[in-house]
């Protein structure tokens, strides 16, 4: 996108984004929707002012933001860490693909909460339910975006590669690796959205704090600007660590599509 | 003259292929020597460089390199391929430098080394660019500097001009050419352009798909032609090769 086109885009967006929150202060101010379903946007700020402030359920609003992104952020870590090895050994090597392509492949389409209360019986009820729920849904995608990278590598890579003199694990570490970066990254961005979904589902039981937990919980006394808060958070953080991640690929794998 | 390649009764069959892509082949390269392969599509060029190289097995003969046979990828055999198959994460030197550095070569040597293969490829100021920033005719520069880099006995070139327009390709010939009567090297070059094959090999072979006799070798009195002097005698050579490969 050229530096004209660039600008556009973002007008276009801001331009949107404007248009919702007039049809919302609208729909509000004119009581076109009963403030149950639809809290104004004053009141969803003062609602989000109070929260801070007073914390929900007498646990502060960043300690429940808080640990929401530390489930999300070390279920995702884990992921990362044994997804990335196994997917790019699946990728290269014919029998361990075999071994756990169709373990993954069967679990990935099953919805987390199908799961989660045999997860609740076999790992409890704490924390490790939860990051293992998250952990499942972010699994799959760095997984299979492995497999393909290790296999869209350029065979003239690797053959070049060998005729430098590189050995076996040379040729994995000094250039499959690499060379599948574009795609790990696609795969870890994947998983961060998958994760995030599941964020609220995982926070659904036995939980006692957290974004996901507040917004079940308001529901159940209909408190939807307590709702519209904790959505607009999660919306705005997810939002926030896409670009994030989307940075650090621009730093990293830097000659992506070039 | 010392014999660097020879191929002996080489054969290839491919998986799920009923007629053998090399049959009974033979030919030897010496050291010193520019042999360019010319044939049509399809005939059996790249295989022929992938089975010296070492990335095929034959189904019968041997591939001697030295008088040893060859039994896979090797970096006294370096390839530079069409789409020259330099890694986009590494910088120029880095590329260049890359075979030295797996076989564990100190900084200092990979250092001293790249800087003058660079200078004789003519790239010097290029060296901490990366490579997507080049244009096709430096990349390939780059790719045959690399090959260089682990002062390999053999260098062969898969095509590789064929994606580089005329001016490019003139200038990465006299590039070779350059190299070639400086260090005295040794190179096997498949083209599927008659001109590159006559301008660039002291022998030219001619590879049909005619299995009885695969491989014509002809001696080439305009090696090194410069364009101006081009005229119809080598025009009926031209012809006279064109004919064969038909």
């Amino acid at each position: 996108m050229n530096s004209k086109g660039k600008k556009n885009y973002w007008l276009i967006t801001i331009a949107t984004w404007l248009l919702i929150f007039v049809a919302w202060q609208i729909a509000t101010s004119f009581r076109m929707v009963p403030e149950i379903l639809l809290p104004s946007p004053e009141k969803v700020v003062s609602t989000f002012v109070k929260l801070s402030e007073y914390g929900y359920n007498g646990i502060p609003l960043w300690q429940h933001f808080l640990i929401t992104m530390a489930r999300l952020l070390s279920a995702v870590f884990l992921a990362i860490v044994t997804a990335i090895p196994l997917g790019l050994i699946s990728g290269r090597i014919k029998i361990v693909y075999s071994i756990f392509d169709s373990i993954i492949q069967f679990i990935r389409p099953i919805p987390p909460l199908a799961y989660y209360t045999i997860l609740i019986l076999w790992v409890g009820i704490g924390e490790t339910s939860k990051v293992v729920l998250l952990y499942l849904a972010a699994f799959a995608p760095i997984y299979l975006a492995c497999i393909s990278g290790v296999n869209r590598v350029k065979d003239d890579y690797i053959k070049s590669a060998e005729s430098l003199g590189a050995s076996s694990k040379q040729v994995f570490f000094h250039v499959i690796f690499p060379s599948a970066l574009p795609d790990i990254f696609t795969g870890i961005r994947t998983a961060v959205g998958m994760a995030y979904t599941t964020v609220v589902a995982a926070e659904m039981v036995a939980a006692t704090y957290g974004i996901g937990w507040m917004i079940i919980n308001a529901s159940k006394y209909l408190k939807s600007d307590v709702m519209f808060v904790g959505i607009i958070i999660l919306g705005i953080t997810g939002v926030v660590l896409d670009q994030i991640l989307k940075y650090i690929e621009r730093k990293i794998v830097f000659w992506s599509g070039r | 003259m010392e014999k660097i390649i020879e191929v002996k009764d080489l054969t290839l069959t491919y998986e799920n292929d009923d007629k053998p892509t090399l049959n009974s082949l033979n030919l030897d390269i010496e050291r010193g020597e520019i042999v360019t392969v010319i044939g049509k599509s399809g005939c059996g060029k790249s295989t022929l460089l992938n089975t010296i190289a070492g990335y095929l097995e034959p189904t019968s003969g041997e591939v001697l390199l030295n008088g040893e046979p060859v039994s896979g990828p090797n970096w006294k055999l370096g390839v530079v391929f069409q789409n020259n198959a330099l890694y986009p994460w590494l910088n120029v030197a880095d590329n260049i430098g890359f075979g030295l550095k797996m076989r564990h070569f100190d900084k200092e040597t990979i250092d001293k080394r790249v800087t003058t293969l660079l200078e004789q490829v003519q790239l010097t100021d290029k060296r901490k660019d990366y490579v997507f920033s080049l244009s096709g005719g430096m990349r390939q520069r780059v790719a045959i500097a690399r090959a260089l880099a682990n002062q390999p006995q053999l260098v062969m070139f898969d095509e590789s001009f064929g994606a580089l327009d005329e001016f490019t390709r003139n200038d990465i010939h006299d590039v070779i050419l350059g190299l070639w009567k400086s260090l005295n090297l040794t190179f096997f070059i498949i083209t599927h352009d008659i001109d590159e094959a006559i301008k660039l090999g002291n022998r030219i072979m001619i590879m049909t798909p005619d299995k009885t006799s695969q491989l014509k070798v002809v001696q080439n009195p305009y090696f090194n032609i410069n364009s101006d002097n081009i005229d119809s005698n080598y025009m009926k050579f031209k012809n006279s090769i064109l004919k064969q490969i038909i």
